[in-house]
């Protein structure tokens, strides 16, 4: 698994930095993408929820607009129902019930006029007259209205005309008319029914309404004249334009229009009978969520809750980091070799598992170093006792007295024999302090040995070396052979008188390297065997080099391993036979790697 | 070392403590000593075409301009047209408190339905003068920063009355026209709902009798105060009742100015006719013979009455004791008739 | 285990959330914008506001859309330049942030703009003054309206008829303009011109009589203001033997009883201009200068000429009777 190379600050950072910074990475991360959502789904919610309003409002608009004319139109209705028809003109006055009708709504209507079909004046309440020259008839809603008798006609706004009118005023007003039947004694005629609607009650219904997000609205006609807008006289003015035109083609419904580079939501509602639309606008910028104030705010709560979770943020990684920290101060502490720190439990299971796991090491790494220094402690030892026992001086005074009484009984052959193979062995005992030696030496100095001793007991047994050549130049371990030889004379040779036999074989069986000696003599008891190899040296013996069999054992396990050493295997009153197990290794091998 | 400390630490504390009061009252004593320089007043007229009340308007603005001059106070008029909308008067007063008026004068559209104003006002701490027409008893008391400014419509009346009880007197011929020994009377009246109507209609009509002239309705009419509405009516009855009309007995100069339009249009007839306002047009047609007479209420003092008040209440002084208040409220402007000057 | 470093940092960071949270959800450091109100004056050369019925009405418009508090000074005599001059002082110390003129004297403004004793941004009505010097002009071209008017009574009427010509007695910019407009087209037609100013009551009233007695003649009367029209008016109003010898009666003015007279046919034609725009603009361009932001600096508006059938076409209907 190779990773890129991180930058080197993350490398090194502490594991508390690590964790507080992804922790408060993530949770701004999260912070955000929630605050970023919340706020697109207020936003679209309260856009919604306003378009609703006002669509709410507008449908209200709409009935009040609705009732407003409905009333006005009842009243024509019950002027016209209730009094023309039942009037006889040519008798009676309809001026009372007139009037009557009129103080009940006087706030929307402005004058209610009768005229006859050739435009004179029969009543009008409040009382009016109509202007010197003025002739009615040439009026076009009069026409209109005569015309298409079954009909309410309206007019869009306009300045009162007909009637004289005090100096300095001017009304606004919307005139509805309609056609009646007029009773003059037997004869019927046609007339009109004139009610001027008084433009400011219907301007008041529509003031004061706002639609929210600043929306508003606006009355057309269904040709497109504008009947009512807030802004009304400017437009007129041309200091403010609007979009009526357009929006008298639409039907009832909701639209998307952009007028002047700004998109507004439309919508369109008739008004019953009159053919009139109401135009609700919205204009679709953003709404109050857009303040200043407010994105301060946002920014605000998503600092503080940043601030509330770092904060947790910082307690908990202190509670996970705290301890790994002090555990890493004991592991410095360990490194730096006092192993006998108190190590850290504390924190969480795992901090505890890990810190008594690092004791424990720690305590195991100081029991093997103990060990270490104890084996490095017996191995010196056995390399001293070996060298002392390289040179044996009980060994070598018997063998000079044996060669001083053969100088002093003329047996020169012997003694030069006896002197060379002494001076061998001793050679071969030290072989330069080495250890390990070819095998070829090691049976060279055992064959010496053996020489030595047979001479001097007196034949009293004899031998035989067989080694496969392939072996000689094998490693063996020094002062191997010639321990076990000593053994197998003394305990087994001595009481043989003369048939005792001590054969030596050395072969290889493929990685493995046998040394056998093999002899007839006593023999030992199992236990005796066994013990053979667990007993201390107990005393240098004065026969040889005084290296027990046990230092045999060991120092091959020392030097070899666990697996090599030695196996005894006697048969009392038979014979023993002890096997030597070394690892087949060259001599050439072994030499190279301590050279290293 | 510590009893060191600690006294230097009193000590501060005391400075700090004097230079806090002295600032506080310092800042608490300067309202009361500042003079006011200048008096802003809302005013909102029942309908701006009526010409009584342009007459007033007119005095009112010299009277401002006046004022002005002579104390130095600048005067801030602001006077607005209800168009005889309440609603439209609300809006104003609205508008008035917000745009910070020191005192308002209403001249109430519908004097039935002054509440609104009257809560909005009280609840700002505006003065509100009142004239011309008179909300009810009820709502005047409700706080004791009303005050109302008007004419005894009692008086005009009788003193109407008195104008044709006078001349019958002197000269029974000039009102009676065809010696039936009967004064046969058109009335028009003004807006039903207005107080003065009614009572100037009751008293003139009262006043007559009790001065002994026989008179007799032949009809009468709503022209609400209105020249043009007059004229109409009158037109008519010119065509209905022709040649019987003797006086016109009118509430107000304006329709009194409408009827005499229609004995024009018509054709001159001798029809005498008596108002009440003493508008500057009623004056000049009583001048010109065309009226009988009217009752002038010095619409000086009028005007002058309802600025004093005003600029009393605004600049948080005394009223003046020229100004004599029933209940502390009213202003009766005092009236006198007005006929031609004989030359 | 937290270091000087790090608890430095939490602090800093406590500060900056305390900051936010005032800046956000108080008051304390962005004030939320309360509406703000424009105090301004507007002066005219006039001792009442009859002649300015339609422009109050698009000021009160504009005053209520921007929210300005609009004060209406008029004089205590009508043209004195001097008493505008002190009223214009007075206006501006008194906190008015922005003036509207009317201007009796132009040149008198322009030595005090140029001595800087007017300070507050200046918005001239009906005048003219090189605009380096003011925020906004908002204007007639009352010379060209003159000619407008005179065509028209050329068109009507022949050159023998004389033609009178009826002023207030004041020295008024307007007036002026509109005069010498209308003599330099009727003086290149060659008609007959003759120059009234009332300086007593009845001024007019005698004019006209001259012309019933003693020998009965026949004039065009051209008024040059609104009063002098309104007056007029009045007088044939009253007599129809004086409106029998009048051949037509012409001048110029939107107020309410002119279009009356205009309708009873006492006036003849009249030219117009849409005043209530001009109220509105006023004030909006007042308004803009306040808040250093003009948007157009001269606006000069159109003159029409009118009789009386024109009163009920629709775009002559909306200017000449503003709704409110």
């Amino acid at each position: 698994m190779a990773e890129p190379q991180k930058s080197g600050f993350l490398n090194k950072a502490s594991i508390r930095y690590t964790i507080y910074i992804y922790f408060t990475v993530s949770a701004l991360v999260a912070i955000l993408l929630i605050g970023i959502s919340m706020y697109g789904r207020l936003s679209s919610q309260m856009t919604a929820t306003i378009q609703e309003e006002n669509q709410a409002m507008l449908s209200q608009v709409n009935r009040s607009v609705d009732a407003y004319l409905r009333t006005i139109m009842k009243l024509s209705d019950s002027l016209y129902y209730g009094v023309i028809k039942n009037a006889d003109m040519s008798k009676e006055s309809v001026n009372n019930e007139f009037t009557l009708l009129y103080d009940n709504n006087k706030d929307s209507i402005s004058n209610i006029a009768l005229l006859s079909k050739d435009g004179e004046l029969l009543s009008a309440v409040p009382a009016a007259r109509l202007k010197t020259g003025l002739d009615v008839t040439r009026e076009e809603w009069f026409e209109n209205t005569l015309r298409r008798t079954d009909n309410l006609h309206f007019t869009t706004p306009h300045v009162q005309y007909i009637f004289d009118n005090n100096e300095n005023q001017y009304r606004w007003v919307i005139s509805m008319s309609r056609a009646v039947e007029i009773t003059h004694g037997t004869s019927t005629d046609q007339g009109v029914l004139l009610m001027d609607i008084s433009y400011g009650s219907l301007k008041q219904l529509l003031d004061n309404i706002t639609l929210g997000n600043r929306g508003y609205l606006y009355l057309i006609s269904s040709t497109g004249e504008m009947i009512y807008h807030p802004q009304m006289q400017l437009i007129d003015a041309g200091q403010v334009q609007e979009n009526s035109q357009v929006a008298a083609g639409y039907r009832d419904g909701n639209y998307r229009e952009t007028f002047r580079g700004e998109k507004r939501d439309i919508t369109v509602k008739s008004v019953g009978y009159t053919g009139w639309k109401i135009i609700g606008v919205t204009p679709e910028k953003g709404i109050a969520l857009n303040n200043l104030k407010t994105k301060l705010f946002l920014v605000f709560v998503v600092a503080f809750f940043l601030f509330v979770l770092v904060i947790i943020n910082a307690y908990i990684s202190n509670r996970i980091t705290v301890p790994i920290q002090k555990l890493e101060k004991s592991v410095n502490a360990l490194e730096a070799g006092e192993l006998d720190t108190e190590v850290y439990t504390g924190g969480s299971y795992e901090i505890q598992h890990l810190g008594r796991s690092i004791g424990d090491m720690a305590h195991q790494i100081q029991v093997l170093m103990n060990d270490i220094v104890a084996e490095h402690e017996s191995k010196r030892k056995s390399e001293f006792d070996t060298l002392q026992s390289q040179i044996n001086p009980h060994f070598l005074y018997n063998t000079l007295d044996i060669i001083v009484w053969m100088i002093e009984n003329e047996q020169k052959a012997e003694a030069v024999k006896l002197v060379t193979a002494l001076a061998r062995f001793f050679r071969i005992s030290l072989s330069k302090g080495k250890s390990i030696i070819p095998v070829r030496d090691e049976l060279e100095h055992v064959r010496n040995y053996l020489m030595i001793q047979q001479m001097r007991f007196k034949n009293k047994f004899i031998y035989e070396i067989n080694a496969a050549p392939e072996v000689l130049n094998l490693a063996s371990l020094k002062l191997m052979l010639q321990p076990l030889v000593e053994n197998a004379i003394y305990h087994g040779m001595e009481f043989m008188d003369g048939d005792g036999r001590i054969t030596i074989t050395a072969r290889q069986d493929g990685a493995d390297l046998w040394f056998t000696i093999q002899d007839n003599g006593l023999g030992m008891t199992k236990e005796q065997a066994d013990s053979l190899l667990t007993d201390q040296p107990h005393k240098s013996s004065n026969r040889g080099s005084g290296i027990g069999v046990k230092n045999v054992n060991e120092r091959i396990r020392l030097y070899f391993g666990e697996e090599y050493g030695l196996t005894i295997e006697s048969e009392p009153d038979e014979g023993t036979c002890v096997s030597i197990h070394l690892p087949a290794t060259s001599y050439q091998e072994i030499m190279e790697k301590e050279k290293k | 070392m510590r009893k060191r400390r600690f006294l230097r630490f009193t000590k501060t504390g005391v400075v700090l403590t004097l230079c806090a009061a002295l600032l506080l009252s310092g800042c608490a004593g300067k309202p009361v000593a500042e003079e006011k320089k200048s008096v802003r007043i809302g005013v909102s007229l029942y309908r701006g075409d009526d010409t009584f009340i342009n007459n007033i308007r007119g005095e009112l603005e010299e009277r401002a301009k006046a004022y002005e001059q002579k104390s130095g106070i600048k005067v801030m008029l602001d006077i607005q047209d209800a168009k005889g909308s309440q609603n439209t008067q609300n809006n104003q007063v609205e508008r008035f408190i917000s745009l910070g008026c020191d005192v308002l004068c209403i001249n109430p559209v519908d004097r039935m339905d002054a509440s609104v104003m009257i809560d909005r006002a009280m609840t700002a701490g505006v003065p509100v003068v009142f004239f011309n027409r008179q909300p009810v008893e009820e709502d005047m008391n409700r706080w004791d920063q009303l005050y109302y400014v008007g004419v005894d419509a009692k008086e005009s009346a009788v003193l109407q009355g008195n104008i044709v009880v006078s001349q019958y007197r002197e000269d029974p011929a000039s009102i009676d026209f065809n010696g039936d020994g009967k004064v046969s009377y058109v009335l028009l009246e003004g807006e039903s709902s207005h107080q003065d109507s009614l009572i100037r209609t009751e008293w003139s009509i009262q006043t007559l009798k009790d001065g002994g002239v026989p008179i007799e309705k032949i009809t009468g009419g709503i022209a609400n105060w209105e020249r043009s509405q007059a004229s109409a009516l009158m037109e008519q009855w010119l065509e209905t009742y022709p040649g019987e009309i003797e006086p016109v007995v009118s509430n107000n100069d304006d329709m009194a100015l409408g009827a005499i339009d229609a004995l024009e249009r018509a054709g001159g007839q001798r029809i005498n006719l008596i108002g009440i306002d003493a508008t500057t047009p009623g004056q000049e047609a009583v001048q010109a013979g065309k009226m009988l007479g009217t009752v002038s209420s010095d619409k000086g003092r009028y005007a002058q009455a309802i600025l004093d008040l005003s600029a009393a209440k605004a600049l948080n002084q005394p009223i003046q004791t020229d100004i004599p208040l029933e209940n502390g409220k009213y202003y009766w402007s005092a009236q006198e008739i007005v006929k031609k000057v004989k030359q | 285990m937290i270091t000087r470093k790090e608890k430095i940092l939490w602090v800093f960071y406590a500060a900056v959330l305390v900051f936010l949270y005032l800046l956000s959800s108080t008051d304390l450091i962005i004030k939320e914008q309360k509406s703000e109100v424009y105090p301004l004056s507007v002066i005219v050369e006039d001792v009442r506001d009859e002649n300015y019925v339609n422009f109050r009405k698009g000021m009160d418009r504009a005053a209520m859309e921007l929210n300005a508090d609009v004060s209406f000074i008029t004089l205590y005599e009508a043209n004195d330049a001097d008493q505008q001059l002190e009223m214009i002082l007075r206006e501006q110390q008194d906190g008015a942030r922005a003036l509207v003129l009317a201007p009796v004297d132009e040149a008198m403004i322009e030595e005090e703009l140029a001595q800087k004793r007017i300070t507050v941004p200046l918005v001239l009505v009906n005048g003219e003054l090189p605009v380096d010097r003011i925020s906004a002009v908002i204007t007639t071209d009352f010379y060209a309206m003159g000619q407008q008017l005179a065509a028209q009574v050329i068109r009507k009427h022949t050159p023998e008829i004389p033609v009178y010509l009826f002023s207030e007695n004041h020295d008024n910019v307007v007036t002026r303009r509109f005069h010498d407009g209308i003599m330099a087209e009727l003086n290149e037609a060659g008609y007959q011109t003759a120059w009234f100013q009332s300086r007593e009551e009845d001024t007019f009233r005698k004019t006209i009589e001259e012309l019933v007695y003693p020998e009965p003649r026949t004039a065009v009367i051209i008024a040059l203001d609104q009063n002098s029209l309104a007056r007029t008016a009045a007088i044939l109003a009253d007599s129809s033997v004086y409106f029998s010898h009048i051949q037509g009666l012409y001048g110029r003015g939107t107020t309410p009883s002119i279009l009356t007279a205009l309708d009873r046919n006492l006036v003849t034609g009249i030219c117009v201009t849409d005043d209530f725009s001009a109220g509105y603009l006023s004030v909006k361009r007042a308004v803009e200068a306040i808040g250093n932001q003009i948007i157009q600096e001269q606006t000069v508006l159109e003159s029409y000429y009118i009789e009386k059938e024109d009163l009920r076409r629709p775009q002559y209907e909306k200017m000449l009777y503003p709704i409110e």
